[in-house]
């Protein structure tokens, strides 16, 4: 008997000590209390696997763990903490999860909180739920303290995001949101393998469905950039792979069943990647930001895409990162931002950023210099859009370092200048540095914002003064593509294999889904302006924006309270403009180009005269070709406004009760084409 | 003109007069021209045209003698090698530095590229042994810098499969390769041969002129301080500074530099750590991560001269206990670029561990992860136990 004693003893010691070892033996801890870990050193102990976040270094993975519960008793927001100062700065991590050990859901996770080695995370419980708080032993193996206490709620976010994984994304490149299969809804790119492209097609019940499409060699995958277009106008989108060795095109087929390979042999480190049509013919051409050498290009000739290198951004040793694409000086030209940095010291010229102004014969100048746009930052994108709704693009220049300044926001002064407004606008204020930098209005509330460096969403207020949300957002730093993934007119974010769906608000909204006809089928460069009690917004519709991801191609906008949009005009790149007049809100709109009532194409203006022009009583109509049948004519003042609509009388139209003033007349024949004629009542 | 290249004939006759008592009395390096004063067959000089080159064929230079792939030096041709090799996934070097007679290089100081005069050439070439299937070796590229009076050119040479000659082209490629290694592994690669604008990457520097920044391209490796070991060359072993000035390629003015000055073989596990991991970064690293230099708007300081600073200022240099500024797409545990006793939490030792190329450093010049180098860094980094 005395000699069982010891042993029994020891096996009681040997189970009390071991008890934190493992997740269903777990110790329940209470709220407000501070727990002694012991070593992990002669423990043998499960480690967590679900790291809820965490990743292994150099793919080693913890081989113990330590395991605590509790469950709430009340609705409240908790924190779990080795931030203790007996702790001495002891090197934890810490995993949280709720429900049953074998099917555990992560709640959160933190390592290295705030620059130190220990752990901190603040959660929200909810009452009745049994909580799960894992240590592991990837980075020490000594004991540690650890403080379960209530915290102070977290400041109420501004906007919402709802984290859930999408199964169909896959692999390592993953950063592409674009319209794959024609219904202007936004699918997910994952470009696995040389061999495989997985698309997850967005379903009209907000699911997705994923197409595995098998891929004739691509030889380089989008490891720098990725964007997607239409170049041959079928109205399948095509992609373009941006890699440290140059390009690959993928083309839809006909029906957008497949995609077949056209890689590019030219080997240069590309950056950012762009579908534009740079030369205004109507097909799409790429472009390819080169990181050592002058810029590349691709230019469409309806049959091949041919590389050039010269002539937008000819830096002798490059320094390209990001070209944006937009009508900066409003000439219904697209212009272009180059994002520039680095390259052997700021001095020699690599950093300063350039702004190409279209010169409309597929040549472009650099005028940065007069624009005051020549910053010499280290910058590898730039959020572009109309940040004070003044009917001009703005930049707001990100970087990456600030070694040669922060982050900088430039007012379109809309007289060919731009003008610094940062002091005062919250990027003053804004210490972190990115790659990614692109504007959205993201809470709907008709004002810009901008994804910036930090997880964070710098919220506009459409004068310039930007504010983050308090809490930072569980977004990838560098991999984070945006578009509407659940059709709700709220822009989602896609992260990795989670999407951060926004959870919305009140506010309202309208989308635009546009055919382009004569322009490019995408109708990218086009100018969207929104008009209503809010003045006027405006839109470029663009292929790759911020440095390396794809977001949709469908422009939105966010209208606040408001309900009512006095009309969308969609300034076509062919010079055909579409006015929509009085569109519902909170709908995707589809614009075909030059489809609208009010359209005026410059092609079809000569399709007939009308006279007596200034015109008395009535005014008579004369079509050009006599086969053209007429069934709807519109009159319309000067701003679009609708006035009458007529039935044709003998190619007579009466326009006795209209006021003195200068008026459209809008023609529409069978076939739904367009025409228009001005005309002057007297 | 006239007066120029008659001065230039003297100084010409004069040097090979030197150089020919030079040789009688030494056996060393003459391989090449014993051989040539043995033969009866005339063999031809170094073929030199400044304003014609770069040739269409590297055999057009006349830089070896015999079958090209032989790589023989001709006369004057001259073998060097740095103490610390810049890794190329694996390839092996041949290089060899060729001036115009009575022309010589000028030292700049010890951590400076040796000043070399107009018309001289850098040849550098890269290849493999035991290549798969045939067990074979094969060169694949020959690089070549050559010093015009308007700064360095950059002129590349791809082999063909014969391994016959090598045809100019600049605009780089790929070529797989694979084949076994010393440990009778198989390794592989898709090789790649630089473009002209990916050779500017890495030699290309701000420099001052007429208080004008502009950017100039130099010549790495040919450091006084890298080439201060004594290299066999076949029938001699010498310093391969004293054999410059022999063979009258190099001014004689300076003194040999110091030994906390000369950077040495990184694989040699006899010498102080530190010393092979700063021999390591500065060939592997620094021609980007130093002042004027194509990223130096991070905070490493690479540079052999930088990284041997006192009072800490060379670890910092370093990396060590320095925010990474750059933490885009990495885990959170990567904020330092080197954490005393920690590669998990290194961002130095991620970044070479990795062929991402998003994240992998360097990012030009490899595609595989260099294991010794690797290895190295991380037994320094281990090694460390606290912040400068």
């Amino acid at each position: 008997m005395k000699k069982k004693l010891p042993l029994f003893v020891a096996i009681f010691s040997f189970t009390f000590a071991m008890a934190q070892e493992h997740c269903d033996s777990a110790i329940t801890v209470a709220l407000g209390s501070t727990t002694t870990a012991p070593a992990f050193t002669n423990e043998a102990g499960e480690a967590p696997t679900q790291l809820c976040g965490l990743t292994n270094p150099n793919n080693n993975p913890a081989t113990k763990g330590k395991w605590y519960t509790f469950t709430a008793t009340e609705n409240n927001t908790v924190t779990v903490s080795t931030l203790l100062p007996q702790n001495n700065n002891a090197d934890t991590r810490v995993i949280v999860y709720s429900g049953e050990c074998g099917a555990l859901t992560c709640v959160g996770s933190n390592d290295d909180y705030n620059g130190t080695n220990s752990s901190f995370l603040t959660f929200p419980i909810t009452t009745g739920t049994k909580y799960i708080i894992a240590f592991d032993n990837r980075f020490s193996q000594a004991t540690f303290d650890f403080s379960l206490t209530v915290a102070p709620p977290p400041a109420e976010d501004r906007l919402s995001f709802t984290v859930t994984p999408v199964s169909g994304i896959a692999g390592t490149y993953n950063n592409c949101i674009a319209d794959m299969n024609g219904d202007y809804r936004d699918d997910i790119v994952s470009a696995v393998s040389n061999n495989l492209l997985v698309i997850a097609y967005q379903q009209p019940d907000g699911t997705f469905t994923n197409t595995d499409f098998p891929l004739t060699n691509t030889v380089v995958l989008p490891s720098w950039s990725i964007a997607a277009g239409d170049f041959d106008n079928n109205g399948y989108n095509d992609l373009i792979y941006g890699s440290g060795s140059g390009v690959t095109f993928l083309k839809a087929n006909a029906n957008g069943t497949a995609y077949s390979t056209d890689r590019k042999n030219q080997s240069y480190l590309v950056q950012r990647t762009n579908f534009v049509d740079i030369n205004n013919d109507g097909k799409l051409d790429a472009f390819a930001c080169d990181d050592n050498a002058p810029n590349r290009y691709y230019m469409n000739d309806g049959t091949n895409l041919n590389h050039i290198q010269g002539g937008i951004g000819d830096f002798a040793s490059g320094g390209n990162y990001a070209s944006l694409w937009s009508d900066f000086n409003n000439d219904g030209k697209i212009d272009m931002h180059l994002s520039k940095c680095g390259q052997g010291g700021s001095g020699v010229g690599g950093n300063i950023n350039q702004l190409f102004q279209n010169n409309g014969d597929g040549t472009y100048t650099n005028i940065a210099p007069t624009a005051n746009m020549a910053d010499p930052e280290q910058t590898w994108s730039s959020a572009v859009g109309d940040f004070n709704n003044d009917g001009w693009m703005d930049v707001i220049v990100g970087v990456n370092s600030m070694s040669n300044g922060n982050t900088n926001v430039k007012r379109n002064n809309g007289d060919g200048t731009f003008t610094s407004v940062t002091a005062g606008s919250g990027f003053d204020t804004f210490n972190y540095t990115g790659r990614e930098y692109v504007a959205e209005d993201f809470d709907n509330d008709g004002f810009l914002d901008v994804l910036a460096a930090g997880g964070l969403i710098m919220f506009g207020d459409g004068d310039f003064h930007f504010t983050p949300n308090p809490n930072a957002y569980p977004l990838s730093t560098v991999d984070r593509p945006m578009g509407d993934l659940n059709n709700d007119g709220f822009i989602d974010i896609q992260s990795g294999n989670n999407v951060l769906f926004n959870d919305g608000n009140d506010n309202h909204w309208i989308k635009l889904n546009l055919e382009g006809v004569q322009s490019n089928r995408n109708g990218i460069g086009a100018r969207v302006e929104l008009y209503g009690a809010w003045g006027k917004q405006i839109r470029d519709v663009q292929s790759g924006t911020g440095f390396q991801n794809m977001s949709s191609i469908n422009p939105h906008f966010g209208i606040g309270a408001e309900t009512a949009i006095e009309k969308v005009i969609i300034r076509w790149p062919s010079g055909t403009v579409d006015t929509i007049l009085n569109p519902s809100s909170d709908q995707n709109l589809l614009v075909v180009e030059g489809s609208s009532l009010l359209a005026v194409s410059q092609a079809k203006n000569g399709a007939f005269t009308v006279y007596p022009n200034p015109a008395n009583e009535v005014i008579h109509v004369k079509l050009n070709d006599a086969s053209t049948i007429i069934n709807q004519a519109g009159i319309y003042d000067l701003s679009g406004r609708f006035i009458s609509s007529s039935n044709m009388t003998n190619e007579t139209i009466d326009v006795k009760s209209l006021a003195t003033g200068s008026y459209l007349l809008l023609l529409k024949d069978a076939q739904g084409n367009t025409y228009s004629q001005k005309f002057l009542k007297k | 003109m006239k007066q120029f290249y008659a001065g230039l004939i003297g100084v010409l006759m004069f040097t090979l007069l030197v150089i020919s008592c030079t040789m009688n009395e030494d056996d060393s390096y003459v391989d090449v021209s014993d051989a040539s004063k043995q033969s009866t067959a005339v063999v031809a000089p170094v073929r030199f045209d400044l304003s014609a080159v770069p040739f269409p064929k590297l055999s057009d230079y006349h830089f070896f003698i015999g079958p090209l792939k032989n790589l023989k030096p001709n006369y004057k041709v001259l073998p060097y090698e740095p103490a610390s090799v810049l890794f190329s996934d694996y390839a092996h070097k041949k290089r060899f530095v060729w001036m115009p007679r009575g022309t010589k290089a000028t030292y700049n100081g010890d951590n400076k590229t040796l000043e070399l005069p107009v018309g001289a050439v850098l040849i550098k070439n890269f290849y493999y042994d035991r290549v798969l299937p045939n067990n074979t070796t094969r060169i694949i590229e020959t690089r070549l810098m050559i010093r015009k009076a308007s700064g360095w050119i950059f002129a590349e040479y791809v082999w063909n499969a014969e391994q016959t000659e090598a045809y100019y082209d600049m605009e780089g490629s790929f070529t797989p390769i694979s084949w076994m290694d010393e440990n009778n592994l198989v390794k592989e690669t898709n090789y790649r041969i630089p473009s002209e604008a990916q050779c500017a990457i890495c030699h290309k520097r701000k420099e001052l002129v007429n208080d004008v920044e502009v950017t100039t391209y130099i010549p790495i490796g040919i450091k006084p301080q890298n080439l201060n070991f004594n290299y066999n060359y076949g029938n001699t072993v010498r310093n391969q500074l004293n054999m410059w000035i022999q063979q009258g390629y190099l001014q004689n003015n300076f003194s040999l530099p110091t030994p906390e000055n000369t950077i040495i073989d990184y694989n040699d596990s006899s010498k102080p750590l530190e010393l092979r991991v700063r021999s390591y970064v500065d060939i592997n690293c620094s021609h980007c991560h130093s002042e004027g230099r194509h990223c130096d708007y991070r905070p490493m300081r690479f540079a052999f001269s930088d990284t041997g600073l006192p009072n800490g200022a060379g670890r910092t240099n370093l990396g060590v206990c320095v925010n990474t500024e750059d933490m885009q797409g990495f885990p959170e545990d990567l904020g330092t670029i080197v954490n005393p006793g920690s590669t998990d939490r290194s961002m130095l030792y991620y970044r070479i561990n990795t062929t991402n190329e998003t994240f992998r450093m360097p990012l030009h010049g490899r595609t595989m992860i260099h294991q010794e180098g690797v290895a190295l860094i991380g037994q320094w980094i281990n090694s460390l136990q606290d912040c400068p």
